[in-house]
């Protein structure tokens, strides 16, 4: 059990330290994993935070749900296009014209790993996921939100019975 | 006479002052970015920094397309100034608890690594332990994200209603609106006291 477990961390290191595109694609799914983790639990966690108000605890769960989502898709296809090596040529072509210097060290391999490692991370995590994502999901959370739960239900009245402060009665106070 | 004491390279020298800073100010600063480039591209990009992107990320751009996306909606104004306080608040909440995180498993990986329970495969190798730190600290953010998603939720709408005084409490919890309703004959049966209504 152990041994297998070593045999297939030791391919993985080996692959990376070798292999430039398997070094950033893993760091890319990583990415791609930790950001899809991380909103499904913020979703599930302010779903069930009653200090919120109903309406705005729905809007961010669903917020949250379609932000993750969204941006899986949207990193996978921005960063796997740069790291193709069509881009990559066209990347280091256009940074070794800015200085002598930099055109000396991006000869090395180990660079070369390092810019395919650097763009595709600022490509795909920065510009796609934080700056593209937020301006379409805003108003698809809200789409989503009115879809699934359509606004005035005759059940949910019942219930409001015993929340008395949604039924003010105007006694004279004193 | 007074003239005669000033050294005849004074008046030059104002002169050529704002002509020849500018030009070596702007190469201190290109060259320092430049030089700066250089180190982090031979060093090597792990997952801690990937991660540091990822935050830095968070926290800064979010807030502002929101802003920009929330002219397409009709939503309410306050769960966009909810949505808008949530990423950076997440981005503080994980950067603390991961990089916290991360550095308990480097040392545990590399006290490992120096007794000998990882085999020999990592006991003389720095380039094979930096990819194992990889994986222990990817492990360890992911182990950290129900604290970060706990924390976020505790906090965000006492934050919240620290900005904005009108943002109200939720019914449910609110027992003084139970109390404001009631007959002021019977309101000592709540418990409430009259000062919190």
């Amino acid at each position: 059990m152990f041994s297998s477990i070593g045999r297939t961390v030791q391919h993985h290191i080996t692959r990376c330290i070798n292999d430039s595109h398997y070094a950033a694609k893993t760091l890319l799914y990583s990415s791609i994993a930790l950001g899809l983790c991380s909103h499904v639990a913020d979703s599930f966690q302010l779903g069930k935070n009653k200090k919120i108000e109903e309406d705005k605890r729905k809007y961010l769960k669903y917020y949250q749900l379609t932000e993750g989502f969204v941006s899986a898709g949207a990193q996978a296809a921005v960063g796997l296009a740069v790291i193709h090596d069509k881009t990559q040529n066209f990347i280091i072509k256009n940074l070794s014209k800015t200085s002598k210097k930099l055109a000396k060290t991006l000869q090395e391999s180990i660079v070369k790993k390092n810019v395919m490692k650097l763009s595709s991370l600022i490509a795909a995590v920065v510009m796609a996921k934080r700056i593209l994502v937020p301006f379409i999901v805003t108003p698809l959370a809200s789409l989503i939100k009115k879809e699934i739960n359509p606004v005035a239900k005759e059940d949910e009245n019942r219930e409001n019975i015993f929340k008395i402060g949604k039924y003010k009665v105007d006694y004279d106070h004193d | 006479m007074l003239i005669a004491n000033i050294p005849n390279n004074y008046y030059k020298k104002q002169i050529n002052f704002g002509a020849t800073r500018k030009p070596e100010l702007v190469k201190k600063v290109t060259g320092f970015f430049i030089d700066n480039i250089d180190k982090i591209l031979k060093k090597g990009i792990n997952q801690t920094s990937s991660n540091i992107i990822n935050y830095a990320g968070r926290a800064l751009f979010p807030p502002l397309m929101i802003l920009a996306g929330s002219k397409f909606t009709h939503e309410d104004e306050d769960s966009i100034k909810y949505s808008m306080l949530l990423s950076p608040l997440n981005a503080c909440f994980s950067l603390i608890t991961t990089l916290g995180v991360t550095l308990i498993g480097n040392k545990f990986v590399d006290k490992a690594a120096k007794r000998g329970f990882l085999g020999e495969f990592f006991r003389n190798n720095a380039q094979h332990l930096s990819e194992l730190k990889n994986i222990s600290a990817l492990s360890m953010t992911f182990l950290a994200i129900p604290v970060t998603a706990k924390l976020l939720s505790w906090s965000l709408p006492k934050v919240m209603r620290k900005i904005d005084d009108d943002i109200p409490i939720p019914q449910n919890l609110n027992f003084n609106i139970y109390a404001q309703n009631l007959k002021p004959q019977f309101r000592h049966l709540t418990g409430e006291n009259r000062k919190n209504v």
